[in-house]
């Protein structure tokens, strides 16, 4: 019901209605909203009631994660299937990204960045799918979160000596660690502005 | 349809016919075209029409490295999250797969397993990654590709083996491994495609 938006953040999960519909005792309604307030989807307030969180922090995990394993596995596509001469722009991409310090520069020159990498794995199905995953931050990602320009650099660089190498694995290994830093910075940013529920 | 070679690279979709062998409109048909050019599998032309796009090895091995890497990640997850419960049903419905004699029974039962781990992955994030994702053998994977049968027995069997064993590795292993068969799987029997076919739009 989560899930599905049935049951949206802030809302009050309504034990005796659920027991109704699901045709049980309020009892494994109960025990279902401990289970829940334990998995992080529910805050349950005891006298209060229960109530939907919102993001939390397995969220921002999962879809960094997921990300990471996309990009990963764009840049082990690059890998195997880019020339010379386009592993030469990436590494000139990648080193425009290394001299910048302010964060709109930053953006674009990342954007051309990531765009090379993608054109360099050639593929039609990654390239469709990046295009539909969203991202969780609004507005200059390098503006609004701590340290993400320091992981951007430090990943790209690992990312297009790996490249360079020709060593698939290690590309994918570095994308997907370049992600999962970022979402680290985005979890720690969304803790520091109390956007996530606290337990109990 | 392009699977199966109905429709070659470069050939025009036939909307008209599609709509009428699936007793719907037009509206639904183009609807869809929306989607598949946005997936990479058409292009339309204004006031031409929507023509197919090669289906080459890349796509075929990128797709199921795709499907590979995300129940890796839904075994993941699983491994984190789920109850005790829900691992024996897993190890029922895997149990129910290597016993499945016939290509719909392994359709049927192979598609619980996997609802299943997603669910055990309790994971929004996933859901609504693997929501974007098309199939890329239309109908019966089992009964149209040979020795997918055979692949996927063997993958479910060492990803259940290795989720019981708590083994975050293996499991994403195996799943990637039984994945890069299927691609193999499907690759030998797709109808050899020209690639420079698909530019051949006229």
């Amino acid at each position: 019901m989560i899930l599905d938006g049935d049951l949206r953040r802030g809302e009050r999960v309504r034990q005796e209605e659920i027991a109704e519909e699901l045709g049980v005792s309020r009892i494994p309604v109960r025990e279902a909203i401990i289970a829940l307030d334990r998995e992080g989807w529910l805050t349950d307030e005891h006298h209060r009631g229960a109530y939907v969180n919102g993001l939390d922090q397995a969220m921002v995990r999962d879809h960094y994660e997921l990300l990471g394993i996309v990009y990963g596995l764009v840049a082990r596509r690059a890998t195997e299937r880019a020339d010379d001469a386009a592993v030469k722009d990436l590494s000139a991409a990648q080193r425009a990204l290394s001299a910048e310090t302010d964060a709109d520069t930053v953006l674009a020159v990342n954007d051309a960045y990531l765009r090379q990498l993608t054109r360099m794995a050639d593929s039609v199905r990654l390239t469709a799918l990046l295009r539909v995953m969203s991202g969780v931050i609004p507005g200059n990602f390098f503006a609004v979160v701590p340290g993400a320009i320091a992981n951007q650099k430090r990943g790209a660089a690992a990312i297009t000596k790996a490249v360079r190498a020709r060593d698939g694995d290690a590309a994918a290994r570095a994308s997907e660690r370049m992600l999962m830093a970022q979402g680290e910075s985005v979890s720690d940013l969304l803790t520091e502005r109390d956007v996530f529920r606290s337990d109990g | 349809m392009i699977v199966d070679g109905d429709l070659v690279p470069g050939q025009r979709v036939p909307q008209d016919n599609i709509a009428r062998a699936l007793g719907v409109s037009r509206l639904p048909v183009r609807e869809a075209l929306i989607s598949l050019e946005r997936e990479g599998w058409i292009t339309t032309k204004p006031h031409r029409g929507s023509f197919v796009n090669g289906v080459d090895e890349k796509t075929v091995r990128d797709h199921y490295a795709l499907y590979g890497e995300f129940f890796g990640f839904a075994a993941r997850r699983a491994l984190d999250r789920m109850s005790p419960d829900e691992l024996s049903d897993l190890a029922a419905f895997s149990a129910e797969l290597s016993a499945a004699a016939d290509a719909e029974k392994v359709y049927e039962v192979n598609g619980r397993y996997l609802r299943h781990l997603i669910r055990a992955a309790a994971s929004d994030q996933l859901v609504m990654t693997l929501r974007s994702m098309s199939e890329l053998v239309p109908g019966n994977f089992f009964a149209v590709v040979p020795g997918a049968i055979t692949t996927q027995k063997r993958g479910i069997a060492a990803l259940q083996a290795a989720l019981e064993h708590g083994d975050a590795a293996a499991a994403t292993e195996a799943c990637g491994a039984m994945e890069r068969e299927q691609a193999d799987n499907v690759l030998a029997v797709l109808p050899q495609v020209d690639p420079s076919a698909a530019d051949a739009t006229s």
